[in-house]
C-alpha cells in the first residue's frame, strides 16, 4: 500500500444522526463521553514519553477521566498521535483510525504530528508533514515535546469541543505558580 | 497462512510475503506491531509460531526513519545539535555529546574543565532517567503496573533538575561546540544535593519490591541467554554485553572528558540472561549517583563555553573523526567526514540499539512468545535511534 | 598492530593518530579480499562497530569499523566500489551483525552486497526502495583524499592512487612506501 494514494483522500466519514435526538439526553451523553475518553496508545516517538508521563502520578490524567489507555483501536475513542508519522507508517495510521468506532476524536500531539516538526526540510523524503494530511484532527497540541500540562490543556479543549463548555479553571497567566519551580 | 482465494498470494504486505517464503508448512505467521502496547516505539516483529514456540523472528524497521543522516548534510553542524536530542530521547545528552565531541575532535577545540564536569553530571543524570524509564516500561511489559509509577516519580525529579540548565524535559539540545549552553545555577546544585540521598533511599525499596520479587525472577531468569561470542559477532555493547560478562565500557576502555579522574565500578554479570542485564542496569543507576557526587566535589569554577566558540557560519575543517561515548544502551559512535564546507559531508551515526536488536532473531529462536517479549524488553530498545 | 592483517592482500595500510582521529589503523582492501580480512578480524577478537558508505568522486568508499573489547584502538577497513557497479561481497557470513548494516547501506547509497541473506529494504519504504537518499549530486562529490585520513603510510600498492596527493609538491609518499612489505 503506497502512502501516496492515502495522502490524496481523506476517509469518507459520515456519522449518521442518531435515531432519537432528544436534546437533554444528547447533552448528558456528550458530557459522559467527554469525561471518560479512552485514549489509544499510539505513541510513535518522543512525545509518547510525555504521554506516558501524563498517565503517571504527577500529572495524572486519571483525574479527568482519560486514564484507560487501550492498545486496541476498537476499544478506544481518542487517538493521540504522539510523534512523527513516516511514509512507511502512514497506512497503519489510517487503518487504525478506520478501525475506531464512532464517535472518535484525534489529537495531534507535538510538532511532528501537526506539521512534520523539526524533520521538515526542503525535499525531504520520509515523513508525512502533519497527520492531518491523512486523518481529520480535532485538537492540535504544539511543542517539541509538549509539556504534560499542554496535553491536559488539549484534553480540556477537546472536552469543550464535545460538550460546548470548559469545566476546569484556566491556568493562571500571572501567577500564583507552583512553589519552587 | 491465509491466502487470497483468487491469486493464491499470502495475505500480507511486502515484508510478510518475503518472510513467508521460507515458512514451514502448518506454522502461524504473526505480526507484532508496529503499533503495540509497549513503549519501545514503532517496532514490528514478524514471528513464525509453532503453537506457542517461536520458530523464527524478524524485526522490521523503518517506521520511524527520520532522515537524521541526510539532515546532517543539509544543516550546519550547530543546526544539527537539536536532531541529536531526538535520535534517542532516552539518553539524549549522550548523543549530544557524541556529535559535539566528534566535531570538537576534528576541529581541535578544547573544552573548559568546568564544562567537562557539567557535561558528566548532566549525562549521568540522563543515564539514570533512561534506566528508570527502561525499568518501569520493562515491568509494564511483564505485567506489573506499580514500578512504572515509582520510576516516573523519580524521573520527574530528575527532569526538574535537568530543566534548570537545559530548558527541556526530554529532548535536550544542551551541548554546544566548545562547551555547554548554560551553567548549573546554585538552585540547581542545591536540588542535586537533595536528590542524591533521596534516590539512594529508594533503591533498597526497588530491590525488595521488584528485583527480589519471585514473579519477576521466574519471568526473567534463564531466558534470553546471549553468549559473549554472539556479542562479538553482532557488535552488541552496553548492558547487553556487560550482562554476558564482557566488561566493556567506553568510559573505561577509551576514556574521554574527565572520566579518568572519577572512581566508579563497571558492573558485569556472569548470568548472561535477562536477569544479568537487569542487574547490570540497576547497579549502573547507583554508580551514576556516585559519579555525580564526585563531580560536585571536583568541579572547578570557570567558563562553560570556550572563548571563541564557533559561530553559526563556522566552517568545519577538512578531515574525518570517529568519536564514541557510553550511552545508556551501549556504545554510541559518530563518524564525521568534512570537506571544509559549512555542512558536514557525511555523518554516520552508530546506534547501539541497532546492533543489539540484530541479535534478537537468533536469541529468540525456540522460546515461547511471552519469553520473546521479555527478551525484547531486556535489550532496552529505543526505536528512533535504531531507525535514525 | 601491523601484523594484524599480515597475509591479507592489501592495497593501502596506514597508522593514524588515535587521539585525533579515533582510528589507529586504516587499510584499503580490494572487494575480493574483504571476506578474508573480516574472518581475520573475527579470529583476533575484534567486533564490527559499523559499516557505512561515503559517496566520493572516485566511487563509494565503504568503511568497516572494528573495535576490540579488551584492546584499545579502532581498525578501519575500506573498500572502493565504482559508481556504475557498486558491489562488495557481503561479510554477513562472518559477522552476522553486518547483515543489517549492509541493508542500510543499500538503502542509502545503493551499494549491493552479494551474499547477504536478506537484502530487502531495512529503513526505507519498499515502495521507494530505489531513491538512495544519501547519494550525492555528481557536481558536489569531493575527492576521497581531501577528506579521509591518510595517516602514516606503512604500505601502498603501486597501482593504488586513491589516497595519493596529485600535486607534485607533495612528498614522495607513494614511491617510498611501495617497497615495504605488509
Amino acid at each position: 500500500m503506497a502512502a501516496q494514494n492515502l495522502v490524496a483522500q481523506k476517509p469518507d466519514v459520515i456519522v449518521a444522526d442518531p435515531l432519537l435526538n432528544i436534546g437533554p439526553a444528547q447533552k448528558i451523553m456528550d458530557l459522559c463521553r467527554s469525561m471518560s475518553l479512552w485514549p489509544m496508545t499510539f505513541g510513535l516517538a518522543c512525545c509518547a514519553i510525555e504521554m506516558m508521563a501524563v498517565g503517571m502520578a504527577r500529572w495524572d490524567i486519571a483525574r479527568f477521566g482519560a486514564e484507560v489507555f487501550r492498545p486496541s483501536p476498537r476499544q478506544s475513542d481518542l487517538m493521540i498521535v504522539a510523534g512523527t508519522v513516516t511514509k512507511k507508517m502512514a497506512p497503519a495510521v489510517v487503518r487504525l483510525y478506520e478501525q475506531m468506532p464512532a464517535p472518535r476524536w484525534v489529537m495531534a500531539l507535538g510538532n511532528c504530528a501537526i506539521s512534520g516538526g523539526p524533520f521538515r526540510y526542503k525535499n525531504q523524503y520520509g515523513i508525512i508533514e502533519g497527520v492531518d494530511n491523512l486523518i481529520p484532527v480535532d485538537v492540535y497540541v504544539p511543542g517539541c515535546p509538549p509539556r504534560p500540562e499542554g496535553l491536559l490543556e488539549g484534553l480540556f479543549m477537546l472536552q469543550e469541543k464535545i460538550t460546548g463548555k470548559r469545566f476546569w479553571p484556566n491556568p493562571p497567566v500571572d501567577g500564583p505558580f507552583e512553589e519552587g519551580l | 497462512m491465509t491466502r487470497y482465494a483468487d491469486t493464491g498470494q499470502v495475505a500480507g504486505d511486502f515484508y510478510t510475503n518475503n518472510f513467508a517464503k521460507t515458512a514451514k508448512e502448518g506454522s502461524l505467521i504473526l505480526n507484532l506491531g508496529p503499533q503495540h502496547p509497549s513503549t519501545h516505539g514503532v517496532l514490528r516483529v514478524i514471528v513464525e509460531l509453532d503453537g506457542e514456540y517461536v520458530l523464527r523472528a524478524e524485526p522490521v524497521l523503518g517506521y520511524l526513519h527520520r532522515m537524521h543522516e541526510k539532515m546532517a548534510e543539509v544543516k550546519t553542524a550547530a543546526q544539527f545539535i537539536p536532531n541529536m536530542g531526538r535520535v534517542d530521547y532516552g539518553h539524549a545528552i549522550a548523543w549530544n555529546w557524541a556529535f559535539v565531541g566528534a566535531v570538537e575532535k576534528l576541529a581541535g577545540i578544547e573544552v573548559p574543565e568546568r564544562a567537562e564536569y557539567v557535561r558528566v553530571i548532566t549525562c549521568e543524570f540522563n543515564r539514570i532517567a533512561s534506566h528508570l524509564l527502561w525499568w518501569g516500561a520493562y515491568l509494564l511489559d511483564l505485567g506489573a503496573f506499580t514500578p512504572i509509577m515509582y520510576a516516573f516519580d523519580d524521573r520527574e525529579k530528575i527532569l526538574d533538575i535537568l530543566q534548570c540548565p537545559t530548558g527541556s524535559r526530554l529532548t535536550y539540545s544542551y551541548f554546544r561546540i566548545g562547551g555547554v549552553a548554560l551553567d548549573l545555577s546554585e538552585d540547581c546544585l542545591r536540588r542535586i544535593r537533595e536528590f542524591i540521598p533521596w534516590m539512594r533511599s529508594r533503591l533498597p525499596m526497588y530491590k525488595d519490591l521488584v528485583s527480589d520479587n519471585i514473579i519477576l525472577r521466574k519471568r526473567i531468569e534463564g531466558i534470553g541467554v546471549i553468549e559473549p561470542e554472539q556479542c562479538q559477532r553482532y557488535g552488541a555493547t552496553g548492558p547487553v554485553a556487560r550482562g554476558s560478562g564482557i566488561g566493556y565500557d567506553i568510559r573505561r576502555a577509551v576514556p574521554y572528558s574527565v572520566y579518568p579522574k572519577l572512581d566508579f565500578l563497571v558492573p558485569t554479570s556472569e548470568l548472561k540472561d535477562a536477569r544479568g542485564r537487569y542487574d547490570v542496569r540497576m547497579i549502573e543507576i547507583e554508580q551514576s549517583l556516585n559519579i555525580i557526587e564526585q563531580c560536585l566535589e571536583l568541579m572547578p569554577e570557570g567558563d562553560t563555553l570556550v572563548k571563541g566558540a564557533p559561530k553559526p557560519s563556522w566552517k568545519v575543517p577538512k578531515g574525518e573523526t570517529y568519536f564514541a561515548v557510553e550511552g545508556g544502551r551501549g556504545k554510541i559512535g559518530v563518524h564525521v567526514v568534512s570537506d571544509g564546507g559549512k555542512n558536514l559531508y557525511r555523518t554516520k551515526l552508530r546506534a547501539p540499539g541497532f546492533s543489539n536488536l540484530s541479535l534478537f532473531a537468533e536469541v529468540s529462536r525456540g522460546t515461547i512468545l511471552a519469553d520473546a517479549v521479555a527478551i525484547l524488553g531486556s535489550l532496552d530498545l529505543i526505536i528512533p535511534e535504531i531507525d535514525r | 598492530m601491523n601484523a594484524l592483517l599480515a597475509g591479507i592482500p592489501l592495497e593501502y595500510l596506514a597508522e593514524c593518530d588515535f587521539a585525533k582521529t579515533g582510528q589507529s589503523l586504516v587499510a584499503f582492501v580490494s572487494a575480493g579480499s574483504i571476506v578474508s580480512a573480516a574472518k581475520r578480524m573475527l579470529g583476533e577478537g575484534w567486533h564490527l562497530e559499523d559499516l557505512a558508505a561515503l559517496d566520493c568522486l572516485e566511487g563509494f568508499v565503504v568503511s568497516y569499523h572494528f573495535a576490540h573489547f579488551d584492546k584499545p584502538g579502532r581498525v578501519t577497513l575500506r573498500v572502493l566500489a565504482p559508481h556504475d557497479k557498486p558491489e562488495v561481497p557481503s561479510i554477513a557470513g562472518v559477522f552476522e551483525g553486518a547483515e543489517w548494516h549492509e541493508r542500510e547501506t543499500r538503502d542509502f547509497h545503493g551499494v549491493v552486497f552479494p551474499g547477504n541473506p536478506n537484502l530487502i529494504p531495512l529503513l526505507m519504504d519498499p515502495d521507494m526502495a530505489d531513491c538512495f537518499p544519501l547519494r550525492k549530486d555528481p557536481k558536489s562529490r569531493v575527492k576521497a583524499r581531501e577528506m579521509l585520513e591518510a595517516g602514516e603510510v606503512v604500505f601502498i600498492s603501486p597501482s593504488f592512487t586513491l589516497m595519493t596527493p596529485d600535486a607534485p609538491a607533495a612528498e614522495g609518499k607513494e614511491s617510498g612506501g611501495a617497497a615495504a612489505t605488509a
